[in-house]
């Protein structure tokens, strides 16, 4: 399984580094939307920091969705839904390979969008071992929704923008925590944030799991 | 008697109300080329995607390597190998990145599919270019010996000569034969019936979903 995750892992960042759709279409976007927030909060640097959090992961949110319409659009170009069913290769290790490349893909679009949220809103990015590390859990929860729900989107009419519709409900837990375990750790209180950061750990991890049990069925469709 | 690896009996498959297939029977044998010809639309790619399980017959019986493809899947699909209308190739990559990832799943050895690459006329610094950027018909031979490289009993081959240039469809030819000669069951669908019947060991003639045995050449 391992080995299959590797592969498809390479495979997805390989293509991603040659073709830079997400470098040229989705860090903008994701740039813009903080950009945004902060003209529409009128730079009120209180107010900015103590939206920070949520507005952060709305970014991150759309960002991600964004990045995982790309792989599973990068698979529906070679036709390899049905490629990987008839190789007859382990899907559990297909599936943790496009969630490693998507998740890889959103630790970047998280770092760009922090930094530039710490910039814009004049923000110190306090605890980044607490914030990274949440930020880390959260892109890996999204990721692991998001690539199923965009494998079950396949084929469908209008799929591109059913797939923020799927995958918002379902990831509103991981979104939740993240944003609240971030808000103790820029507040300076990592003890409040822990709480939040088991939410986020628990859903991650039964995402991860149920992802890589259902995710042979969805391909079989 | 050489062994038989794919039975048909009388099986129907509809797609939607559509009856793709209609009480459709054949056989193929181990070391057998067997050639389904007929129009577009006839039901021969529902025939091969049959034999794969990835279409499910509404009644009648399919036998492949001894079980029914439609329960056992995962046993078929080990052992064969499949080409359809589309390249199923990452278009970003080049031919040796793709093969490369083929490789790395165990699905093939990428020097077999480089061989079998020269073979049919792309040479190393074609298969250095991205896919993308090749020609239709050096697509189709990436593809080719992408799914010829696998080590797979069942060989099935939909309009494999598809996009070739004459020299191409002939050294195509070449590589089936020594296939079947090597032991391996090759079906193939072609509406060009004088092409694949120079090298079929059986023919059938499909049409409106029906198979029907004729003369091999």
């Amino acid at each position: 399984m391992l080995r299959v995750a590797v592969a498809v892992w390479r495979k997805d960042l390989s293509i991603e580094w040659r073709s830079r759709v997400l470098l040229n279409q989705v860090v903008p976007v994701t740039l813009v939307i903080v950009v945004l927030f902060g003209f529409g909060l009128d730079a009120r640097t209180t107010l900015l920091r103590a939206a920070l959090p949520g507005l952060y992961w709305v970014s991150v949110f759309f960002a991600l969705t964004l990045a995982v319409a790309r792989a599973a659009a990068i698979e529906g170009e070679a036709n390899a839904g049905e490629l990987l069913r008839l190789l007859d290769i382990t899907p559990s290790g297909v599936y943790l390979g496009k969630v490693l490349a998507v998740a890889t893909w959103g630790l970047g679009i998280e770092a760009v969008a922090a930094a530039s949220a710490a910039i814009l809103f004049n923000a110190a990015l306090v605890d980044p071992l607490l914030l990274s590390g949440v930020a880390v859990v959260a892109d890996v929860g999204v990721s692991a929704v998001g690539v199923v729900l965009a494998q079950l989107a396949t084929g469908e009419r209008a799929s591109e923008s059913l797939l923020p519709l799927l995958t918002l409900p379902v990831v509103s837990p991981v979104l939740l925590a993240a944003a609240k375990a971030w808000q103790a750790g820029l507040a300076r209180t990592p003890s409040l944030a822990f709480p939040w950061v088991e939410i986020l750990l628990a859903f991650s991890c039964i995402y991860l799991v149920v992802g890589m049990l259902v995710y042979g069925i969805v391909l079989e469709g | 008697m050489a062994r038989r690896v794919v039975q048909v009996r009388n099986v129907t498959v509809l797609l939607g109300r559509f009856p793709a297939l209609a009480r459709a029977s054949f056989d193929a044998f181990e070391g057998e080329v067997v050639v389904l010809e007929g129009p577009n639309g006839s039901g021969k790619t529902t025939l091969l995607r049959l034999l794969l399980g990835l279409v499910v017959p509404a009644e009648g019986e399919v036998v492949v390597f001894g079980v029914d493809p439609a329960r056992m899947p995962s046993a078929v699909r080990r052992a064969s190998t499949y080409l359809g209308h589309q390249a199923m190739l990452y278009d970003e990559l080049t031919a040796d990145e793709n093969l490369a990832f083929f490789e790395r799943l165990r699905v093939l050895h990428a020097a077999q599919a480089a061989q079998l690459l020269e073979r049919l006329g792309v040479d190393r610094r074609e298969r250095g270019r991205q896919v993308r950027h090749l020609s239709q018909g050096q697509r189709r031979k990436v593809a080719l010996a992408t799914a010829l490289a696998k080590p797979a009993e069942l060989v099935l081959l939909d309009e494999p000569h598809a996009a070739l240039d004459p020299e191409g469809k002939a050294l195509l030819d070449d590589v089936i034969v020594d296939l079947a000669r090597g032991g391996r069951t090759v079906v193939l669908a072609s509406h060009d019936p004088g092409r694949s019947g120079r090298i079929a060991t059986r023919r059938y003639r499909v049409v409106a979903g029906h198979p029907r045995e004729v003369p091999a050449c």
